[in-house]
């Protein structure tokens, strides 16, 4: 607690070699995700992050180089959540499943530049309609990622690929330390 | 007096005939716009609201499926529905009636009907011998859907980049 | 019971602690959006539909779950509600299918209706909607369950109020289903309520499907008379049929659920064997006749053969209504012959009243003891059944003396078994241990009965209780010695200060009792009216082969050459026509004016929602012209409430008198038998309505024999006992066959 998460970083490993950090998770799939910026300059407690703009949550982060995608990411992130809904309450059983379908039809080429603002307005419909917390977590991620990374979502649609395989050149990992 | 000799010039030499013969002769020579009825027809909107007929879909299976919609908009009561269920377990009507001397042609039926089943065709000179046949039954309906199916579906589809 | 004051919309309102923001909504006539509130069932607030804005609190909180609090600010249309509201509509719109056209419950559907407010007029969701397979769960329930918002109403129905958890969520997320746990289909008596719960078409009637619009249909408000209490009940018709019946709320009687008897019995009524022309057999041979021709020939008939006003007897079952009832017997005494009687079933018949009740539906609900004798009463009364259920949940206890052992919706303390040739010895012992324990003096003819555990417990229970209720069912009336049996139960009530709930009347034959159906002293019972010097019979809605206690003896009495036999029946069948001279088509259920006399003693009137079929009539109207035929005075009736003004106005003939103290000796080496017919086989219209007779409570079919009396009667398991299977069980007393099912003991 209150350690600096560069520091943080730097236990755990550090990046891979010629990588360079793109996005962190810092409390779990369920707290908004943080620039690469925002997160060298936050510590790790409650009110830093907080500050910096998500929360510190299970404690569980979650690190994303340059060779992540992040609407690779967003959509296995959707598909956990619409696999954990209880399905007791409309908003999530609906919702969580609606959210899943569109990341993957995006991940299928066959995205629509609609979807982007659906997506986020979905997700706030989502918000705070729900009988538990796991609906508002659903939601967050679709919103930060989006909100963060608009340009690689746009992309996909665009051209029906991800943006950190042109750019790299490489084969795509999930990045997650 | 002057006046006179001219009025019965005038009268005597039949000018006005002349100009009236004028006018027949220039219309004479021109084109006959009369329709001969019934060999020709004048041309019909794809929206004219005719005599009415039940659709089949294309693989022969009829469309109503006894929703009751339009019986239900009917402004006139025309049309009177009983429905069972079908021994395949679909939903289909056992009687379908449209009286034609309550009907008022309006269309609404056409609107409603979510699976296009009921239509009104462009049949606007029908005729029938005894007040009874006011009342077209299920059979008669899909009989003159059968007919008339190919004008039917075009007509629908000239509309369908309006709708 | 503090006083709330909160605001509402604006509107300054009170209210209890602990009431929910939507139970005051709807009082103040607030409109609150809701799939999964029913004021009957407990709250789970899962559908997220009735979420409004509450001052103060950031988040849009559900109506029904949100109990009130002093100075409450609530706003239900406000944008943070609206919003919230139109976002859950949305949802449920995504993945419903599009099946209105087709849906029966298009035009009565909540969706539909809520959807009008707060749905979109286009839909952003451009993906494929997912479906559900369907699991057939019964003839009566018809499940769609693409269509189901998994509101979990029906779940809740079955946990809290059939008593059986038959329906449950499988499944997680968006694969959720809502489907039955077992293969065997909907067990539960009271299962059609869930048609009525489902807020969408996932469950509709089975036999009503496809068949008629609501908004065609004419609601019309009548009774269901197949049981005590007279559940309140619209049949909806359509073109001079009924369609399809559903509950009406009444709190006192039915509170908003009816059984499924009294749900699916119309369709009976438009079966193929229903009596539509007066009919008179000539020389043997039937012939269709008009209504004066075939009245002419009954009177002339029963004139001729009953010139002692004595050899006429009226013979009538308990599924008339009140002013049928009273116009017969009035005709009856008129012709001079107090041979009248309803009690067809019962064995014995010496004791002339008839034991009654005094507690009401609504004190069965706060009872803390109950013992049920001689009862299956979750078949036989599935309503008042329910209100011991609901006793049982606030902690009463049960214990029951019956000749088997059944399967009651709620738990049951001590399940006693007695034949019914032992049951007025068992009762003795219980009647011996209460004197004992309140320390009063037992008579003499109780000196030499001994009592054993259960029979002291059952005493004790009895005794300890603030609240009992002694509820006597239905198989007391096969019994021979039930008037003992009536005795010593209220000997027991006194001494134990327990309550009496009579239940071995059942259908509308408290109408019967009200009006003096039944002889005086001068006159013959129903079973010695069958085998003494009557030579003519008038029969009002009897069934030769199901009515009677003894169906031979009636046959053989009725098909005699010398005998007279005029019947009014709603149905024609193979025995009404060998035994009866004249058939005059009766008007049946719903085709006719009426009243019905329930549990409580309310009398409840309804008028006919449909004609009956062909030229058959209203039995008061039948009863009537048949009065002034014969010219007796009396019947200047117009209308059936001028006759069911004079039945009200009769003061009560029935009393409590024990006539007498000592019991008669019984055989009990003899075996006794018997015949439970199923509870959709208890009156002719409900033995024609198809679907109830596929239900598995519609097809049992077993004569239940302990090994030991199987042996006796040289019986194995698979033989037949009168047409019925036996089965081999040892949850029926020694002694006795316990037949359960829906032939007739015409065998």
């Amino acid at each position: 607690m209150g350690t600096p998460f560069s520091k943080l970083l730097e236990l755990a490993g550090g990046l891979k070699e010629g990588r360079t950090l793109k996005a962190v998770i810092p409390g779990g799939s369920s707290t908004p995700l943080l620039s690469a910026d925002t997160a060298m300059n936050m510590t790790m407690d409650y009110d830093s992050i907080a500050n910096a703009g998500s929360m510190l949550g299970a404690g569980s982060v979650i690190i994303m180089d340059d060779t992540t995608c992040m609407v690779k990411t967003l959509t296995r992130l959707a598909h956990f959540y619409y696999d954990e809904s209880c399905g007791q309450c409309t908003p999530c059983r609906e919702g969580t499943g609606w959210l899943y379908r569109v990341l993957q039809r995006i991940l299928d080429g066959n995205g629509k530049n609609e979807d982007l603002d659906l997506l986020v307005s979905v997700g706030e419909k989502i918000s705070g309609n729900t009988i538990c917390a796991l609906g508002d977590a659903a939601a967050t991620p679709v919103e930060s990622f989006i909100r963060h990374f608009r340009h690689e979502f746009e992309y996909y649609i665009k051209h029906g690929r991800s943006i950190v395989e042109s750019e790299h050149h490489l084969i795509e990992e999930e990045a997650i330390v | 007096m002057i006046k006179k000799v001219k009025k019965l010039v005038k009268d005597f030499g039949l000018g006005e005939l002349r100009t009236g013969l004028k006018v027949t002769g220039k219309e004479f020579l021109n084109n006959n716009i009369t329709v001969q009825f019934p060999e020709e027809r004048t041309p019909i909107s794809p929206r004219f609201r005719g005599l009415h007929a039940l659709r089949r879909y294309p693989n022969g299976e009829e469309r109503c499926i006894a929703c009751k919609l339009c019986e239900a908009v009917c402004p006139a009561n025309a049309i009177t529905i009983d429905s069972e269920m079908r021994e395949d377990g679909t939903r289909r009507t056992t009687q379908y009636d449209i009286d034609l001397f309550k009907c008022i042609f309006c269309g609404f039926c056409e609107e409603a009907c979510p699976v296009d089943a009921i239509v009104e065709t462009h049949i606007f000179d029908y005729a029938f011998e005894s007040r009874e046949g006011s009342i077209i039954d299920k059979k008669g309906l899909l009989a003159i859907g059968d007919e008339n199916e190919k004008e039917i579906s075009k007509a629908r589809l000239e509309d369908s980049k309006y709708k | 019971m503090s006083e709330i004051e909160f605001e509402i919309d604006g509107k300054l309102v009170f209210a209890n602690q602990g009431d929910s923001i939507i139970s005051i909504a709807d009082r103040e006539g607030i409109d609150v959006p809701r799939f999964c509130y029913h004021k009957k069932l407990s709250v789970a607030a899962n559908c997220r539909m009735c979420l409004v804005d509450v001052e103060g609190v950031p988040k849009a909180q559900p109506a029904c779950s949100t109990p009130v609090a002093n100075g409450m600010k609530i706003h239900t249309r406000n944008d943070k509600a609206k919003s919230a509201q139109k976002a859950v509509m949305e949802f449920l719109l995504i993945n419903h299918p599009l099946d209105c056209p087709i849906c029966d419950q298009g035009g009565e559907c909540e969706l539909q209706d809520v959807a009008m407010e707060y749905g979109t007029d286009v839909s952003k969701f451009n993906l494929g909607k997912r479906i559900v397979a369907d699991k057939g769960i019964g003839a009566l329930i018809q499940t769609d369950m693409t269509r189901c918002i998994h509101c979990t109403r029906c779940v809740r129905f079955g946990a809290e109020v059939a008593g059986i958890v038959e329906m449950g969520g499988t499944g997680r997320g968006e694969g959720v289903k809502i489907e039955p746990f077992l293969t065997e289909g909907i067990q539960s008596e009271l299962s059609g309520n869930m048609i009525d719960v489902c807020p969408v078409g996932a469950l509709t009637s089975k036999p009503f499907r496809y068949e008629a619009r609501t908004w065609q249909m004419n609601a019309v408000e009548t009774i269901a008379r197949h049981d005590l209490i007279g559940s309140n009940i619209y049949t909806q018709t359509y073109r001079g049929k009924v369609k399809r019946v559903v509950a009406r709320d009444n709190e006192l009687v039915n509170e908003t659920w009816i059984s499924d008897r009294d749900r699916f019995s119309y369709e009976g009524l438009n079966h193929e064997s229903r009596a539509l022309h007066p009919k008179i057999k000539k020389n043997n041979k039937w012939q269709e006749a008009s209504w004066e021709v075939a009245l002419d020939f009954a009177i002339s008939g029963l004139k001729k053969n009953a010139q002692n006003p004595n050899q006429l007897g009226v013979l009538a079952s308990k599924n008339s209504t009140l002013e049928e009832y009273y116009l017969m017997q009035k005709l009856a005494r008129s012709f001079g012959s107090e041979n009248i009687d309803y009690r067809l079933d019962k064995a014995d018949l010496s004791i002339g009243s008839s034991m009654l009740s005094n507690i009401s539906l609504s004190e069965m609900e706060s009872i803390d003891h109950a013992l049920i004798v001689n009862s299956y009463l979750r078949l036989e009364q599935p309503m008042i059944n329910h209100r011991i259920r609901k006793a049982t949940l606030n902690g009463a206890s049960v214990n029951t003396i019956n000749n088997k052992k059944f399967d009651f919706n709620y738990r049951t303390n001590l399940e006693v078994l007695s034949s019914p040739q032992k049951t007025v010895l068992m009762l003795q012992s219980v009647l011996k241990s209460l004197h004992d324990k309140t320390k009063t003096p037992a008579p003499k003819h109780l000196s030499k009965i001994t009592v054993d555990d259960s029979q002291n417990k059952i005493a004790d229970d009895l005794i300890t209780a603030e609240r009992p209720v002694i509820v006597i069912g239905e198989h007391v009336n096969s019994n021979i010695s039930s008037s003992d049996i009536m005795n010593i139960i209220s000997e027991i009530a006194t001494l134990a200060n327990a309550k009496i709930a009579n239940l071995s009347h059942s259908g509308n034959s408290l109408s019967a009792e009200k009006v003096g159906f039944k002889p005086s002293n001068k006159g013959k019972n129903a079973t010695s009216m069958l085998s003494e010097n009557t030579k003519a019979f008038l029969l009002m809605d009897v069934d030769l082969n199901y009515d009677f206690i003894n169906p031979k003896l009636a046959a053989d009495t009725f098909n005699k050459d010398d005998v007279f036999v005029v019947s009014l029946n709603s149905f024609e069948d193979e025995a009404s026509q060998i035994n009866s001279d004249v058939i005059l088509p009766l008007a049946s259920f719903y085709e006719s004016s009426g009243t019905h006399i329930n549990f409580d003693g309310i009398a409840q009137s309804f008028s006919a929602s449909v004609k009956g079929p062909g030229d058959s009539k209203p039995g008061w109207k039948i009863i009537k012209v048949l009065a002034d035929l014969f010219e007796f005075k009396g019947f200047e009736y117009t209308d059936s409430t001028q006759v069911a003004d004079d039945a009200l106005a009769i003061t009560s003939i029935g009393n409590n008198d024990i006539v007498d103290k000592n019991t008669k000796a019984i055989d009990d080496s003899k075996i006794a038998i018997h015949w439970q017919y199923s509870p959709y086989a208890v009156d002719g219209v409900t033995r024609k309505a198809k679907s109830l007779q596929e239900t598995p409570i519609g097809k049992m079919n077993a004569a239940f024999i302990s090994l030991v009396t199987a042996k006796e009667l040289k019986l194995s398991g698979g033989d037949l006992f009168h047409g019925v299977p036996v089965s081999i069980n040892e949850t029926v007393a020694d002694g006795c066959v316990f037949v359960h099912t829906y032939q007739s003991r015409k065998g």
